[in-house]
């Protein structure tokens, strides 16, 4: 049995962290979560294992999605994590080569970034 | 005077100035002329007179005598006078008695003849004046003399040089001295000009005019500046409302699309779960209602979609992000995305979009176009075949989207375009009547046109036709 794939989810509605937790979960998937930006680097950095994917929503309270991304980059334990952008917003201002999934999405869009 | 109206504001005030001073001139130089020749005639009348006096008098013995050797003589003493050319004495009855003629002239000037009574006159070349000589009450002679105007006609020219002379410094004078003062009254205009094409071009309202000349053109660059003051705030103002509405878009657009994403997530998540007891007969009954539940948010998430778009369309904030892509391929895809409502509404789909059609569009744009189109067709298109095509061209691709439904009305085919349009009853076929003019917007942002064919009852061909590469249009 290998390792349980990790997954990373960084959005400050609790609704959405649950709910993407319960779908990642009955896909056999092991789901971290973080309320914003901060929080996220905190559990990244103090962490034994790295997930193999973020799902990191832009607009949040105490560091927002561009600055943990900045922040991620600048960490070259955590820089190559592969990032999902999971926005409500605009997609203008998502910095480039970097997977978007704009909110509200469909599971099949989910799982096609997933890879099942 | 006409080819002032074109000429610039220095031009203007120069010429004028010129214009006015030298009319001012000639008009005085024309009088002083006038005047002169005037006061000269009478003078050379006067002068001629008192040589016809003179010679009356020195005539009158030589005439009482019958000496017309002595009346000669005294007649050449006029010798001394260049401008009379020819005198004669005559006897009442109209004999000459005795003459003079100037040594220059070979012959008489042809006499004059003067009406009675009249005792000067100025012919075209010469002043002819009589005198009687009298003795004792009793005319027993008359004095012709005959005087010309050389002296005159030289006089005028000289004249007529001076003024000319005049007009022409005064002239070079009043060039130089406008050519400077229209300065004081031409620059701050031109300042001002000079602002006001700043506005105009760059809109930039913080430039002001100088206010530093005098009277009505300080006034106008006063005025001016209030004006654009004015213009300046409103436009910040303006400015502020647009960054007001621009947010208010952009925390609309997360606000509504933020609990739709749970939502759809988790009715898709109880679906599969659903799904994967469908031996249960609650499971089953559960199932459909989430398939129900699951349409509406999607149903949902488009009118959202519809809405904000409407908001940036209208704001023009309907920014296009191209990219190379094979519109093909991305029919395929709605179309399998689609496979559901089509089954639903039981429309066969005939497809031909088998070889690739690349471009540089918007991807996700061309994919609400292509879906709109899509939806429309099994909407109206009464579940009959619907027939999608895409034709590559050598700078272009023509999408094709065709039903066999209601079909359009002539009179309602460039309707349907329009915002909030529907050519049907509200009654029998719901939405906002948005779809074909976003779609409109999005296929003309690209540069591209788009058209339908219909008859009613014959359904209706929809067909896009796309530049690969939008030219000169937002990209």
């Amino acid at each position: 049995m290998n390792e349980p794939t990790i997954v990373m989810i960084v959005d400050d509605d609790p609704d959405i962290r649950e709910t993407l937790r319960g779908i990642l979960e009955e896909e056999g998937l092991q789901a971290i979560e973080a309320a914003h930006g901060q929080e996220a680097l905190d559990l990244l950095r103090g962490a034994s294992s790295l997930p193999h994917m973020i799902l990191l929503d832009l607009g949040m309270p105490v560091m927002n999605g561009m600055v943990f991304r900045e922040q991620q980059l600048a960490d070259p334990r955590l820089a190559e994590i592969p990032v999902v952008i999971i926005s409500a917003g605009g997609t203008s201002a998502v910095p480039v080569g970097v997977h978007v999934l704009a909110k509200p999405f469909r599971i099949e869009a989910l799982f096609a970034i997933l890879g099942r | 005077m006409l080819r002032l109206a074109g000429a610039s504001l220095r031009r203007q005030i120069v010429l004028l100035s010129i214009l006015a001073s030298s009319t001012a001139l000639l008009l005085a130089c024309a009088a002083f002329v006038v005047f002169e020749v005037i006061t000269f005639r009478a003078a050379m009348v006067q002068s001629l007179a008192t040589h016809a006096q003179v010679i009356a008098a020195n005539t009158k013995a030589p005439v009482l005598f019958q000496d017309a050797r002595a009346a000669n003589e005294t007649l050449s003493a006029l010798r001394a006078e260049p401008a009379i050319m020819y005198v004669e004495l005559l006897l009442p009855d109209g004999r000459p008695f005795a003459r003079y003629l100037r040594s220059d002239l070979v012959a008489p000037p042809e006499r004059a003849s003067l009406p009675a009574g009249v005792l000067h006159r100025f012919e075209r070349n010469a002043l002819v004046l009589t005198h009687d000589v009298v003795s004792d009450g009793v005319t027993i002679a008359r004095l012709y003399l005959q005087s010309d105007l050389r002296q005159q006609q030289a006089r005028i020219r000289r004249y007529l040089t001076i003024t000319g002379f005049i007009l022409v410094v005064s002239l070079v004078a009043g060039f130089a001295m406008s050519a400077r003062l229209q300065r004081r009254i031409s620059e701050p205009i031109l300042g001002l000009v000079a602002a006001a094409r700043t506005v105009s071009d760059q809109k930039d309202f913080s430039v002001r005019a100088s206010t530093l000349a005098a009277g009505e053109v300080g006034l106008l660059g006063k005025t001016f500046n209030e004006m654009l003051a004015t213009l300046q705030s409103q436009d910040a103002d303006l400015r502020r409302a647009v960054a007001a509405r621009d947010e208010f878009l952009s925390i609309a657009s997360h606000e509504l699309k933020t609990p739709l994403t749970p939502l759809q997530l988790q009715v898709q998540k109880l679906q599969l779960t659903a799904r994967r007891h469908g031996d249960d007969p609650l499971a089953q009954k559960i199932a459909s209602g989430l398939d129900v539940m699951d349409r509406q948010v999607v149903r949902l998430t488009t009118l959202v979609n519809t809405l904000l778009d409407i908001s940036r369309i209208t704001s023009q904030q309907l920014r296009l992000e191209p990219e190379e892509m094979d519109l093909s391929a991305l029919v395929r895809e709605v179309v399998t995305r689609s496979a559901q409502e089509l089954r639903r509404a039981g429309c066969e789909l005939h497809l031909s979009a088998d070889t690739p059609a690349m471009g540089f569009w918007d991807r996700s744009r061309l994919d609400q176009v292509i879906t709109n189109l899509l939806s429309n067709a099994i909407k109206y298109g009464a579940g009959k075949p619907i027939e999608i095509s895409v034709v590559g061209r050598d700078d272009r691709v023509q999408l094709g989207v065709r039903d066999h439904g209601i079909g359009i009305a002539q009179q309602d085919q460039d309707r349907i375009f329009g915002r909030f349009e529907r050519a049907v009853s509200l009654n029998s076929y719901g939405g906002l009547g948005l779809g074909l003019w976003i779609v409109r917007q999005i296929v003309e942002a690209s540069g591209g046109t788009i058209s339908v064919e219909s008859q009613p009852g014959q359904g209706a061909l929809f067909t896009v036709d796309l530049p690969r590469r939008a030219t000169g249009g937002p990209s």
